[in-house]
């Protein structure tokens, strides 16, 4: 089970952008296209850097707390992180644009 | 080069990206500011979790050693490296559509 510790912390993660992205009170429902491209568009750089550096010897993973499905040298746990934090990190941003608005 | 010069790079990146690329200028807004308070809150969690167990390992010799509980202070400019092109980004598509479909009220300048 432990196996699986990077991967539901992405999924929780990424769990409170998938529950509201429609919520009307938020432009992001009429921009959610925007979100998923910002996403994309900043991904490869980091992703890219993340391979390097992996390789490099900056930073390893644990195996036992990853599934072991990997994507050249990162955990799909890792590649997850810069689709799951990006599009938290949108929903964060409308919340805080709601409150102040409000 | 060690992760404590690139993520320094990478920060003033994202810096040049807001501010001169994009015109963003999110650093110069309260929401930011906000917003970057409650992501340095979910920050300490899921980076604290990440390297507590530690899922992450940092080699001594990428960092410089410093470390907020188990975090490695460079991972505090890896988050806004990461986080502020998204939003400038996002941002950034989202006031080309409504200058598309609708004038700007007030000169297109956010209030907040």
């Amino acid at each position: 089970m432990e196996s699986y510790t990077y991967l539901v912390l992405m999924a929780l993660t990424v769990l409170p952008f998938i529950v509201k992205y429609r919520d009307r009170n938020m432009p992001l429902h009429r921009n959610v296209r925007y979100a998923f491209a910002a996403t994309a568009i900043v991904a490869v750089p980091f992703l890219v850097w993340d391979v390097i550096v992996t390789e490099a010897g900056h930073w390893s993973f644990s195996d036992t707390y990853t599934t072991g499905i990997t994507i050249i040298n990162l955990p799909l746990e890792e590649v997850l992180f810069f689709i799951a934090v990006p599009l938290a990190a949108v929903l964060v941003w409308e919340t805080v644009g709601f409150y102040l608005k409000r | 080069m060690t992760y404590t010069a690139i993520v320094l790079i990478a920060a003033a990146v994202a810096l040049v990206l807001d501010v001169f690329v994009l015109r963003t200028r999110l650093v110069l807004r309260r929401r930011y500011w906000v917003f970057m308070a409650v992501m340095t809150g979910f920050f300490l969690i899921v980076n604290g979790i990440l390297t507590a167990l530690p899922i992450v390992m940092y080699s001594s010799h990428a960092i410089i050693g410093l470390r907020v509980v188990t975090i490695p202070i460079e991972d505090f400019a890896y988050m806004y490296a990461l986080i502020t092109p998204v939003i400038a980004l996002y941002e950034w598509f989202s006031a080309r559509k409504d200058e598309r479909t609708q004038p700007p009220r007030n000169g297109g300048q956010e209030e907040n």
